[in-house]
């Protein structure tokens, strides 16, 4: 009969080694490296998921609402599940517009659906408290200067029809919540997602380039932070 | 080699109960543009992506450790790198998830 009484221990420690390995190259290094970001107190965060099946509106929220909850004072976070929850939304905005110095406004959204028209129901001189807006919908940067326009300080977007904004908002929201500036923040979750997206490339339509498609832009304050 | 076939047969467990459950979340109850309403509340979804993670990972440990102990090299290679390798990799993948969304990492 075999037996090799050490081999499990050193099996079971590469497979785990290579496990973690993948992961972390694949995935994000740990956040401990950043500086921080700094009192929660004076800013909130509204987060937005619109129609979606199911599982992505329950994978945004079971990622998006911890990260904010652990930087924000209070999160405001509102799911699309009926044209109702327009209304929601803008409600959930106000009220921490009327209460906040600063609030940061995510939206997991499909392109093209231009919310701003929809905050604008709000007073100008609550927006006002408006600082950034980001948004995951593709070709959205159109919307950049309008969301500019209704008062906030800051606003990044993908310009590409066909972005792949998970991947960028993953690392940016972590970027971000580590205390890093928005400029920062954009470029590095560019770099991270460009890494993950280039090699797939290949496997994609002629013509088609996720990295350039994915990319995001940012206008307005790039000094912002959480600290 | 009878020592192989329980975490053999663990780790195929897992692996179909994320094959399964992977297109039940996929389409849910209600399907694209109907009013869909989360699977469940969050504190359950942490706990038992947690609960897959720890099975998936133990799982995973215990096959490796059998097959390098019992089972000739061809076989214990292939246990290990088809078997035990993958569904380590997606345990501890769940689990830095869990904890990248506790803010931990």
């Amino acid at each position: 009969m075999i037996d090799r009484p050490r081999a499990p221990r050193v099996v079971v420690g590469l497979l785990f080694l290579l496990s973690w390995t993948v992961v972390l190259v694949v995935g994000d290094r740990p956040r401990a490296l950043g500086p921080g970001a700094g009192p929660k107190a004076g800013r909130a965060a509204v987060a937005w998921r619109d129609h979606e099946i199911p599982f992505f509106q329950w994978g945004t929220q079971l990622y998006t609402l911890p990260l904010l909850r652990g930087v924000y004072a209070e999160v405001a976070y509102v799911t699309e599940r009926t044209p109702a929850d327009r209304d929601r939304l803008v409600r959930a905005t106000e009220d921490l517009l009327r209460r906040y110095e600063a609030v940061d406004v995510f939206l997991a959204v499909h392109g093209g659906r231009t919310l701003p028209h929809v905050f604008r129901q709000i007073d100008p001189s609550l927006r006002r408290h408006l600082r950034l807006v980001y948004s995951t919908g593709c070709a959205d940067a159109v919307f950049g200067e309008r969301w500019l326009e209704l008062g906030a300080q800051a606003f990044v977007g993908h310009r590409g029809r066909l972005s792949i904004s998970p991947i960028f908002f993953v690392y940016f929201l972590r970027r971000w919540s580590e205390g890093r500036t928005l400029a920062e923040a954009v470029v590095a979750a560019n770099a991270q997602a460009a890494n993950r997206l280039g090699p797939i490339a290949g496997f994609l339509p002629d013509g088609l380039d996720p990295v350039a498609e994915t990319r995001a832009e940012l206008l307005g304050d790039a000094a912002l932070s959480l600290r | 080699m009878r020592a192989l076939l329980p975490p053999a047969v663990v780790v195929v467990v897992v692996q179909v109960i994320a094959a399964l459950a992977l297109p039940t979340l996929w389409t849910g109850s209600f399907g694209p543009g109907a009013t869909p309403e989360p699977a469940t509340d969050l504190p359950t979804a942490y706990v038992g992506l947690g609960l897959y993670g720890a099975a998936g990972a133990g799982a995973a440990a215990w096959l490796a450790a059998a097959a390098a102990r019992r089972a000739p090299a061809w076989l214990a290679t292939l246990l290990v790198v088809g078997l035990a390798l993958p569904t380590a990799t997606v345990a501890c993948f769940v689990l830095y998830f869990l904890l990248a969304c506790a803010g931990l990492v």
